[in-house]
């Protein structure tokens, strides 16, 4: 599910190099560079735009962009990488400080910039794999770049790219984990809290979070009592007594999300987070069934002919799930066309309906296979 | 912008013979950059594609993905006709390749669209960059815009009271900037921009990390608060403990430079003099080597929704004129070798006859004991 995104990542940014030493980042660049040596890639460019779509040069360099702009990771087959991002010339030292890349190159014309490391890197003439590319690129940054490579073999990679990142290391699993700590300590803290307002509540969780050394929250609300309910970023608007509220966290730490779902009843201003055996049965059940052999595809047809009607129709609305790490979206999203199986490694949102507390209640949890 | 302007914007597409207007965005906000889409429709999109459509016979529709917020953006925006959908590009083509609406399209938001949508629109149309549309409307602030302007300077007030509240020794920066936001989140800020930096001898500006304060510290921050797209910015120095005399003399230099620039700002003079007068007084205190990058990075800029105007960036060769309504920060932020680098300005009204200050707290060093 997508949420409103903010003009900053804003919290605590650091590089725990015991968490995530760079021997991790050795053995990502040598998985890729194996596979670009299956597919006779001479270099790999990993292009990320804007606060939700840089995992790729992410996952390469442990770089974030804070602000709406653009990244890319050059990864010859041989040689030294470089990381290229948009911004001020000032921003290379704090760059540099959260990256084991050496050739780090802030730029404002990224194309231009991409073209100088590669004509530094001997590949003008290369078979170059892409990843994000051109499916993120500013149309003017592609035009320029295309242009300047007429001698190039540009061949699609990005599969190779998620091919990798699909299944997580251990160190990318404990990440998600401290994440999946914050997002539940914080959403805990709303059992029994007093609201009156969307804002307030919004306030509240975001501390949490924070404190507890969130980079990146988001939070998005359903108001459930609505017949047309959809997820939403909370407003300035009042929570009415009898109100029913799916909240869906999303927090990352250090670069890995994890996402959690509760409803709330408001209870006068006191919230109460329902709980219960249906749905927590529910949600029990698609967690054993993502575990045992299978696909995706059946997944989903195993939630659908467990729910009645309307859990069946909110499954519908608010997704089943999807996968998550470096981005909080990710795939597998989980659908009935999607018949990949699941694998240990797999970090993975599930999502449950049910009727409990006298009407319908969502919950969803970030588990890992 | 609301439906009484719409005719406007069907005049200016008239005059440059534009057949209808794409105003795109991909769910990002730029701090310095017009978030066109939002000023012309009134919402906040969350991405990854949306877009508002006016034609020159002043029609105007709102296209959305993904499809599950089509009801958000009928309820938030002026636009009536507003549909999601699954298939931007087509969903576009499809809104403009109809009776009646043929010839040449411009394009406001460009310069974020991905490439593929692009070229699949640039094959059914000729597109034309039109960010100027957007901008000769928004170029002064309407009343409702300077009530949300006054809304985020409230904001920012509280932001600073829990910033200096929290600038004490054994704080995390991270932990600083979780109580700034809670607070400016608690009034009424739906969005926050935060920079800081602790320590003997600051560099920068950034990210928060680990850090925790310890006595003697300068502790520096940009607290940025939004309110339904208005941005407002309070820069700040706390001295944590009692201050050298090389602070105390740095800083009084600063206000004394950010006195003399607002002192000059009135409707009908040239934005340069914002920063050509900050520099003089700094150069005259022998710092004129210091006036440059990466010493400082600039004077002010402009602040708004559909334009930044006077500019993203003031400094010597800026051309616009400062207009009545304009919303202006004027920030001498600078590196001393003595000090670091220091914080001090905030946000103004342009007047015709001078400028208003938006916020209330004082602008001076600020001391915690």
């Amino acid at each position: 599910m997508r949420a409103l995104q903010p003009t900053l990542r804003l919290g605590r940014d650091v590089w725990d190099r015991e968490a995530m030493p760079v021997e991790e980042f050795a053995d990502r660049t040598a998985r890729l560079r194996a596979g670009m040596a299956r597919r006779g890639l001479d270099a790999l460019l990993l292009f990320g735009s804007g606060l939700d779509g840089c995992g790729h040069p992410t996952y390469v360099s442990n770089y974030i962009v804070k602000l709406p702009f653009t990244a890319l990771v050059v990864l010859p087959r041989s040689g030294e990488p470089a990381l290229i991002f948009e911004g001020a010339t000032r921003g290379r030292a704090a760059a540099g400080a959260t990256t084991w890349i050496d050739d780090v190159r802030p730029c404002w014309r990224m194309a231009d910039t991409c073209l100088e490391v590669l004509t530094d890197r001997r590949l003008l003439d290369a078979t170059i794999g892409l990843a994000a590319m051109p499916r993120l690129v500013p149309h003017a940054e592609w035009t320029t770049l295309v242009s300047g490579l007429p001698f190039a073999r540009l061949v699609d990679a990005e599969d190779l790219v998620w091919e990798c990142r699909a299944i997580k290391s251990a160190r990318e699993v404990r990440q998600v984990e401290r994440a999946s700590a914050i997002v539940c300590a914080a959403l805990d803290s709303v059992r029994s809290s007093t609201h009156t307002t969307e804002a307030s509540l919004a306030a509240q969780l975001f501390h949490e979070a924070r404190m507890r050394g969130a980079e990146d929250v988001r939070m998005m609300v359903a108001p459930l009592n609505d017949d047309d309910w959809t997820f939403r970023p909370p407003e300035a608007v009042g929570i009415e007594r009898g109100a029913r509220l799916a909240i869906t966290l999303r927090a990352s730490r250090e670069r890995y999300w994890s996402e959690a779902t509760r409803t709330v009843v408001a209870r006068g201003a006191r919230l109460d987070v329902v709980s219960g055996a249906a749905l927590q049965g529910r949600f029990d059940a698609g967690v054993a069934r993502a575990r045992s052999a299978g696909t995706i595809a059946s997944w989903v047809d195993a939630a659908m002919s467990a729910a009645a009607p309307e859990e069946r129709h909110a499954l519908e609305r608010c997704g089943f799930g999807h996968g998550i790490g470096i981005t909080a979206d990710e795939p597998p999203i989980f659908s009935r066309e999607h018949h990949a199986p699941f694998a240990p490694g797999m970090c993975l949102v599930l999502a449950a309906a049910a009727f409990a507390d006298d009407g319908l209640a969502l919950h969803g949890d970030t588990i890992v296979l | 912008m609301n439906a009484s302007r719409l005719d406007e914007v069907a005049a200016l597409l008239r005059a440059r013979q534009l057949a209808a207007l794409v105003v795109y965005s991909d769910g990002s906000t730029n701090i310095l950059r017009p978030s066109y889409l939002r000023y012309v429709a009134g919402f906040a999109p969350l991405g990854p594609n949306a877009a508002a459509i006016v034609t020159s016979s002043g029609s105007a529709m709102l296209i959305v993905e993904p499809q599950w917020d089509a009801a958000r953006a009928a309820r938030q925006s002026w636009i009536a006709d507003a549909v999601g959908t699954d298939s931007f590009a087509e969903s576009v083509r499809a809104a403009i390749i109809r009776p009646g609406v043929g010839g040449r399209v411009g394009l406001a938001g460009g310069r974020e669209m991905p490439y593929p949508i692009h070229s699949d629109l640039s094959r059914a149309m000729t597109l034309e960059p039109a960010d100027d549309v957007v901008e000769a409307l928004a170029r002064v602030k309407t009343p409702a815009e300077i009530e949300r302007v006054r809304r985020a300077a409230a904001a920012a007030d509280a932001g600073f009271e829990a910033f200096r509240a929290a600038a004490r020794v054994g704080v995390r920066e991270y932990e600083i900037v979780a109580e700034v936001e809670y607070a400016m989140r608690l009034a009424g800020a739906d969005d926050n921009f935060i920079l800081l930096s602790t320590g003997p001898h600051n560099r920068a500006m950034r990210a928060p990390t680990d850090r925790r304060v310890e006595a003697g510290d300068i502790v520096i921050g940009e607290i940025s608060p939004v309110f339904d797209g208005q941005f407002v910015q309070l820069c700040r120095t706390v001295s944590v403990g009692p201050p050298g005399a090389a602070l105390v003399t740095a800083y009084d230099l600063l206000l004394r430079s950010y006195r003399a620039s607002v002192a000059r700002v009135r409707a009908g003079v040239p934005a340069s003099l914002v920063a050509t007068t900050i520099d003089d007084v700094l150069t005259g205190a022998g710092y004129g080597e210091y006036c440059r990058p990466p010493y400082m990075r600039t004077r002010g800029h402009g602040f708004g929704v559909g334009s930044v105007a006077p500019g993203a960036l003031i400094d010597a060769d800026t051309p616009d004129t400062l207009l009545a309504d304009h919303v202006v920060v004027v920030h001498p932020n600078q590196y001393l070798p003595e000090t670091g680098y220091l914080a001090c300005g905030e946000t103004h009204l342009v007047t015709p006859d001078g400028c208003v200050r938006l916020a209330r707290t004082e602008t001076k060093l600020w001391i915690n004991e």
